[in-house]
């Protein structure tokens, strides 16, 4: 039984309960403490939890509601930070037993900064898989991080923690990373929304493991919850060192114009992939509704062949430095994927990574053909459900599908790394174990706003529902 | 004509390897299968993957780190806790002696035969006393950096012994040891049942 909590608010109604005096961020950090003492054991979202600082964060919060004076749009709103992500006071562990626990920071990533400068109160740091690697929850550090739909499914990953904590009302507000679906994998398996930004919308100090790959993502039960944290969070760091034009329109602004007019080209699948059957089915329903909303929908072959090996060998170079520093008798201690990975990079020659990168162009000429003409594509944003977990391979849905490494079974996803364009994970229904099935919208690059308009259209038509959490009962 | 006997160790003068494995995994809390599937010390070698198992046969890992990462594959894949001090240690504790082979390479020494143990180690010592009157030779695989079943530590082993291969015999608890001795001309038995290996080669002085 499913009872009405403060915190299965979103973010939104949160501040107007703060502002309304309806209730106060202590009430707020109350009830979702309770929260995390009912799933977290279940889920493991967390690598830690400093629930004495977000105490006096919410006690300082109210104050400020108080006097009428909140420092910014999420005064007093829970948030969560990646683990891959720099926090003062914390170390950096990246779900890897070689990083050093002593290692404590005096400095916030840019994402977390903008978040504190707003008055946000932060609960903790959420798991990932080793150095953020791959496409799933489990990690040498942390273990296994559990599917709020599922426990016995992967959230996938690498933003594992902060898809759990997002879908089950552990805090309003989950920062993640993507640098070849990290936000968008599990969001679209644990039923939350998600938007990779236009690469470096979103500011990252220190550079990611996943470097020119890298972007950070919103990750919210709503798109409304997004948008208010990219009001946040999308704004200028003088520490990126690739940055974006600065742009302070409120996010909220032509949110709710709706998909009416809007061409968008339907993307069933990308090079002849074989989607599962009930995420093809739930896709095309998905569309029949946008359509219904009035968007012009068309269906299109983007007609270019999946990057696949060029995108593993620029992942394989990036994704060996970080074990490339530790001494190679301390590596049994790392995820053995991790270690394959840091092989196959340290071999490679200069040469081959920057042929390799030759494929953004091919990607990007593919894409901007298709946005010429149309305003937004719609693909799926995983091609089956949340995996088993523990694995980094599924079970074959299909014979003659290639499936060797992790990214063979996230197809939608790693290209847009390469061509850094917007892209959502929209949340559209369910397959036939009520695992969640998820949608992925692209836009071009800096249309971001548009690509939550789509976001927000179909939301509004069909809201994203929540897991019922009952886990003692399985 | 037969003139030299290799005899593996562990699952041939030791009780089956299974028996021994089954009983480790179930007094450690650990399922079977799934310690098998992780261990998995018949895949065959990569380019790009340097198989802990197979590191550790030829001496390049220690017992120790294999136990931290067995237990760390445990933990993190399978949510299954156990403790890693000792855990290969207390494998080999199962891993009992059995006299029926031995015994028969006793008979085959008093025959004139030339004698070796051609053994993948764990980085584990050996009761070598129990035995080690019955053999010239004893080859271990984290000694000579050789692993079972690479066809060179069988030819390293036919040297010491000084015999061609078609004149030795082998005997082994894993197919893939054997097939590989077959390959470069050994004749080679399976052992799948300690009785019927140490009665055929047994007939072998008969004949």
């Amino acid at each position: 039984v499913t009872q009405h909590s403060l915190a299965d608010l979103p973010a939104t109604e949160l501040v107007s309960g703060y502002r309304s005096g309806s209730f106060t961020p202590v009430d707020v950090l109350d009830e979702t403490i309770a929260r995390i003492d009912q799933v977290n054991p279940v889920l493991n979202a967390f690598v830690g939890l400093d629930l004495e600082s977000a105490r006096s964060a919410a006690v300082a919060s109210t104050q400020r509601w108080a006097s009428d004076s909140p420092l910014g749009p999420v005064d007093g709103v829970t948030v969560t930070i990646k683990d891959t992500m720099a926090l003062s006071g914390w170390p950096t562990l990246k779900g890897s037993l070689q990083s050093d626990e002593r290692k404590v920071l005096s400095e916030d990533s840019p994402t977390a900064a903008r978040l504190k400068e707003s008055g946000a109160v932060i609960l903790g740091k959420t798991t990932a898989p080793e150095f953020a690697w791959k496409g799933t929850s489990d990690s040498p550090r942390t273990g296994l991080t559990r599917n709020p739909w599922n426990p016995d499914r992967t959230t996938g990953g690498s933003s594992a923690g902060a898809a759990a904590a997002a879908a089950t009302g552990m805090g309003a507000l989950h920062p993640g990373t993507d640098g070849a679906g990290s936000v968008r994998i599990p969001a679209a398996f644990c039923g939350i929304f998600t938007l990779k930004p236009t690469f470096s919308r979103i500011p990252i100090y220190p550079p990611s493991t996943g470097g020119l790959l890298s972007h950070v993502g919103p990750m919210t039960r709503t798109v409304g919850d997004a948008a208010l944290m990219l009001d946040v969070i999308a704004r200028p760091d003088a520490r990126e060192i690739y940055p974006a034009a600065p742009d302070s329109t409120p996010w909220s602004l032509g949110l709710e114009d709706g998909v009416e007019g809007l061409r968008i080209a339907y993307t069933p699948t990308w090079d002849a992939y074989p989607v599962h059957a009930d995420v093809a089915a739930a896709l095309e329903a998905a569309v029949l509704v946008l359509d219904r909303l009035g968007a012009v929908v068309t269906e299109v072959d983007p007609g270019f062949t999946l990057p696949r090996d060029d995108f593993l060998t620029i992942w394989d170079a990036l994704l060996s430095q970080p074990l490339l520093h530790v001494p190679e008798d301390r590596w049994h201690l790392s995820d053995p994927g991790l270690v394959k990975t840091t092989r196959r990079g340290r071999s490679l020659t200069a040469s081959a990574l920057l042929q390799a990168d030759g494929s953004r162009l091919t990607m990007m000429a593919a894409l901007e053909r298709v946005l010429a003409d149309h305003d937004v594509i719609i693909s799926p944003q995983m091609p089956c459900a949340a995996l088993p977990l523990g694995r980094d391979l599924p079970d074959r849905w299909n014979a003659d599908m290639r499936l060797e490494h992790w990214i063979d079974w996230s197809p939608f996803t790693y290209p847009l790394n390469l061509t850094r364009h917007p892209a959502a994970s929209v949340p559209i229904g369910f397959d036939g174990s009520r695992m969640p099935i998820a949608m992925q919208v692209i836009g071009a690059h800096f249309d971001d706003r548009r690509v939550m308009r789509v976001a927000r259209a179909f939301e509004r038509e069909q809201p994203f529902p929540m897991p019922d959490r009952n886990y003692d009962a399985s | 004509v037969t003139r030299a006997l290799i005899v593996d160790w562990g699952g041939v003068l030791t009780i089956p390897l299974e028996d021994a494995m089954r009983g480790w995994s179930e007094a450690e809390g650990m399922p079977y299968d799934t310690v098998m599937a992780l261990l998995d010390w018949y895949a065959p070698a990569t380019d790009d993957e340097v198989h802990i198992i197979h590191a550790l046969e030829r001496g390049e890992s220690s017992r120790g780190a294999v136990a931290d990462w067995l237990a760390l594959q445990l933990r993190s894949r399978h949510d299954i806790h156990v403790q890693a001090d000792g855990l290969i240690d207390r494998m080999f504790g199962h891993l009992e002696h059995h006299d029926a082979i031995l015994d028969v390479c006793r008979q085959a020494r008093a025959h004139g035969w030339r004698m070796a143990v051609l053994s993948n180690s764990w980085d584990n010592p050996y009761p070598r006393d129990r035995w080690i009157d019955a053999f010239d030779h004893v080859v271990i695989s984290g000694e000579v950096g050789m692993r079972k079943p690479e066809s060179r530590i069988f030819e390293y082993t036919l040297d010491l012994l000084g015999v061609d291969p078609e004149d030795a015999l082998f005997l082994d608890d894993e197919e893939p040891n054997v097939l590989a001795a077959r390959a470069i001309g050994m004749q080679s038995f399976l052992v799948r049942g300690h009785e019927a290996a140490a009665a055929r080669v047994r007939s072998l002085f008969k004949a």
